[in-house]
This record gives C-alpha cells, structure tokens and sequence, in this order.
C-alpha cells in the first residue's frame, strides 16, 4: 500500500561551486525561483502556506543563531510559517520529509523546503572539519570527517576482499556523471589512477575519495496529491520515508562494515512505500567518501552485504547499469553543501522520474527513486525518501 | 617535568597506565569516559573502575594529515601521521585511541593491542601533556 499522500510539483537547484559573492539568502532567494521555474503549469509564490528550511550549520558564515525568518523575507513572503531544521547530513532530506508530513497532516496544503548552506565564506582553520568535534575527550586530539568513514574502509577491505581500486572506481563513476550535470561543483573525468595518486587523507582514503566543501541552494514544492494536478501533469508523490539514529560514537558501534542507522531508515521508508529495493530505478545516496557508497548501497539493499565494491568496479551502478546511484554526480562530484545536499539529491530524483535528465537520464521500469542520507555523530542519523511517477 | 593527562579522569599515570571508565551496577554495561548514568538501563549507580589494559584491534586507520588546531592540541608544525584505531577491551567495551604504529603494513584487523602513554605537547607551565594510545603486543616484545 503506497502512501502517496504528497506530491513534488516543483524542484530546483542553483549551480553548486564556491559562491563567495552570492549571500546566503540571495542563494536560497534563486533556489526558490528554480523550483517554481519547473512548476509545469505555474506557481505564484503567494500560493507558498509555509516553509521548511534546512541549514546545518550558520557560524560556517558567521552567523551563530539562524532561524526560520531570513528566508520568507529574502523571498517577498515575510509573514509565512518558516522553520529552520538541523539533523547533520541529513538536514536537507530531514526537512523533506517534515515538509510532506506538514501537508499530508493536512495543515498545509503548500509547503515550500529550502536547503541552502554556505561551507566556504570561512577560513578552513573556522571551517567545518575544526569545527566539528571538539568537546568529546576522545576527540580533543582533533577528529576529522575522514578518519571517521575510513576505519570502515579498512574493515570492509579485511571482511569482505574490497580493493583500493573497487573504491575508487565510485569517484570515477561519480565524476563521469558530474560533467554532465551543468549543476554540480566538479565538472571533470577522472579515472582510477588519478584518485589512487592522489595525497593520501586517511588510510585507505585519498583526497579524491573525499567529497569537496561547495556552497549551494535546492528547493521543493510540496502540495497534497488531490491538488497536485493544478500544478502540473506529470507529478512526482513521495511514496515513503524512514528516519533513524544509531550510537554517536564509532567505539559503541558493533559493525564496522555497515552503518545500522541506514539500515533502519531504508527499512522503515521501503515498509511504509510497500516496495522492495529491488524495484526502486536509481538512488541519490551519501557518498561523502568512496567507501560511504559502498556502506550505503549495502544497507539499502540493492547489493549483498560485502559486494558493494565489486557491484561498483563492474559498472553495476554507472548510467546504464543495473541499479544507477547518484546520478547527478553525488557529494563527490556535485559537491556536498549540507542543508541543501538531500533536497538537491531529491531534485535529480523528481528529474529522473519524469523523464528530465537530460544526459543522465536512466530507464525508469517501475517509477520509484530513493534518497539517501546519512551522518552526525558515528553516522548516527539517517534519513531515507522514496519518490515515485506511479499515481496513487 | 611533571605529566599530565590530556582530560581530567579518563586516565591514570603510572607504570602500567590504564584508561578509567564507569560500570553501571545494575547491567553491567561499561562506558567510557566515566559518566554517571547507564546508556543501556538508564540507572545511575555507576562505578569507577580501571580499565583493561589490553584488548584486540577491530578497525583502524592513518591520521594522514595535521587535524586543525584548536581543538587539536598537538603540534602541528612538526606533523608525523599518526595510527587511530578501535580496540576491544574484553568483555568491557570498545574504545578509540590513537596507535603508536602508523605503517599500514604493520597495522592488521584482530591484532593484539596494549595501552601506553602518548606525549602529545608541552602546556604553559612546562609539563607534558599527555593522551593514550595503544602499541602493538609483538612490537613490544621484540623491541
Ligand atoms: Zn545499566
């Protein structure tokens, strides 16, 4: 039984880079006008009843409190509900899923999800990476996002026989796919000796296994599925989500070669979208890392737990292959701007389902598309959405 | 020169140094560092107790390049990459820590591990700080 209460009339992005002269609410300003742009038969942005907004982070532009109300200003709606949502990772496709259960609860019938975040205005020394883990007294030593992600590498290269080059071949897939996204940070080929030449960041992972810091901006109109049909005809219903969390440290994890948060999530959106992995087309998932893509289509189900780097050297997931993954080029290649990162990653599914990707589109057989996130503390929050063309 | 530990009271200076964690009395779940209430049952009659002092090695990985400071409080400028692994301490807990070896050819998923103390810096007043890590058991004995 498909949910399919909420209908996506509009998505849209603006082109992820460093965006040094855009503020951060002339970003989210020109998100907005990309969605209602892609409205088929036209939206007014009077029509908007209220606003999710996904920023993880504010002092990565020297803002410390940001709320909810920069954003209607910015976009000539002053007045609206507008509510600013943080979940790590995951806060992009977080307020997705708070924005379609804001219409499916039938409070709204429009609500407007804005992810934009600003990663670059600040020196690295301000920047996320030391930003994001003091405190803890493990971390005093100073933590980085990779040594987070590749013990997991080495683990899964001891449990299961992964390579240096099964890993890399995710990035080549993901920069393949980025240069010909007129949307994505990265706009280049690589190949498999480039990523394995490249400085080495924390063993096994080199820099090129490692998603860019990219400013960027994606938005999504949400309407009830009754009134979808005003907006256009071809719209896109979100058929399920799952959220879920795990431990927030790695020393309380059990598994080294999954993430359980993951796991959880996909379990709970598959349920509630009354689908099995296998019938879902393509997925946008996390790959902050090389190895984060192969974790992730593990738990997600749509290869065997242990054949994710194989499945990812012999092209299982490329444009044409049997189950494409991040098409639009990913964190790695699209860049990774983190409230903005899960609704863009939604906007290349909308586009996939009704048939406008353009060079990267892949076949549709079934009409389902998932969304993927995870992150936080121990890749502790994970969040799943899954889109579909089918009608309720 | 006197030396300290990097946080108060997750650590002891001695000989034979040893990690200090919590042991909830009522499930015996262990935490560390210490806390006061149980993650597992929730109960707050949480004991000190001294760590194991050796354990197996479950995942790990290379630190390659210098952590941003702060909050990092090693030295920077003089930057060697250092090892990070998870150790299990048995039938207490995992833990994170950094290890003495950093050559990922001498580094293996299952190896035995034990603690030691690791100099880290020099604070205002002359002594040196100091954080955990963990050696390899055979590097010990044959050196
Ligand atoms: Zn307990």
């Amino acid at each position: 039984m498909a949910w399919n209460r909420v209908a996506v009339v509009g998505a849209g992005l603006i082109k992820f880079g460093e965006l040094f002269e855009q503020s951060y609410e002339q970003m989210a300003a020109d998100a907005f006008s990309a969605a209602t742009d892609n409205v088929d038969l036209g939206f007014e942005p009077a029509q908007v009843e209220a606003a999710i907004v996904a920023t993880q982070r504010g002092t990565l532009w020297g803002q410390e409190g940001i709320g909810g109300n920069t954003i209607p200003s910015a976009i000539g709606l002053s007045g609206i509900p507008c509510t600013r949502v943080e979940n790590a990772c995951p806060s992009g496709s977080d307020a997705f899923r708070i924005g379609a259960m804001a219409v499916a609860s039938g409070v709204h019938d429009v609500v407007l999800v804005i992810g934009v975040e600003k990663m670059r205005d600040k020196s690295t020394e301000e920047g996320l990476l030391s930003r994001a883990a003091s405190g803890h007294p493990i971390f005093t030593r100073g933590e980085t996002a990779p040594v987070l992600f590749a013990p997991f590498a080495t683990r899964h290269m001891h449990d299961f026989g992964t390579t240096r080059e099964m890993l890399a071949s995710v990035a080549v897939k993901n920069h393949h796919n980025g240069a010909l996204d007129p949307y994505a940070h990265f706009q280049n080929e690589i190949t498999i000796e480039d990523v394995i030449n490249s400085v080495p960041v924390c063993h096994p992972l080199h820099l090129l296994d490692c998603c860019p810091q990219t400013d960027g901006a994606a938005a999504a109109i949400l309407v009830s599925a009754e009134r979808a049909e005003q907006f256009t005809d071809k719209p896109v219903y979100v058929a399920g989500f799952g959220v879920a969390t795990d431990h927030p440290y790695l020393h309380e994890k059990t598994s080294y070669n999954s993430l359980k948060a993951t796991q959880m999530a996909a379990e709970r959106a598959y349920e509630m979208a009354g689908i099995e992995p296998s019938q879902v087309d393509m997925a946008e998932v996390h790959d902050c890392f090389t190895i984060t893509e192969i974790l992730d289509i593990e738990d997600l189900g749509f290869v065997d737990k242990g054949k994710g780097g194989v499945a990812s050297l012999d092209g299982e997931t490329s444009l044409t292959g049997r189950i494409p993954i991040n098409t639009s080029g990913g964190l790695l290649a699209k860049g990774h701007p983190i409230g903005a990162t899960g609704v863009a990653q939604l906007t290349e599914c909308w586009w996939q389902l009704r048939g406008e990707a353009e060079a990267r589109q892949v076949e549709m057989r079934n009409g389902y598309a998932l969304q993927h996130n995870v992150g936080g503390r121990g890749s502790g929050v994970s969040v799943v959405n899954i889109l579909t063309n089918q009608k309720p | 020169m006197a030396q300290v530990p990097v946080v108060e009271d997750i650590l002891e200076l001695s000989d034979e140094p040893h990690l200090v964690g919590s042991r909830c009395r009522s499930c015996g779940t262990h935490v560390f560092p210490r806390q006061d209430g149980c993650p597992r049952c929730t109960a707050t009659d949480m004991e000190r107790v001294a760590l194991a002092r050796r354990g197996t090695l479950w995942t790990w990985t290379v630190q390659g390049f210098a952590p941003k400071a702060p909050p990092y409080l090693g030295d920077t400028e003089h930057f060697e990459p250092f090892g990070v692994g998870y150790v299990e301490l048995p039938h207490e807990l995992k833990v994170e820590a950094r290890l003495t070896e950093a050559d990922p050819e001498r580094l293996h998923v299952g190896m035995e591990m034990e603690l030691v103390l690791v100099p880290l810096s020099t604070d205002d007043d002359g002594n040196e700080i100091v954080t955990f890590g963990f050696q390899p058991v055979e590097e010990e004995r044959s050196s």
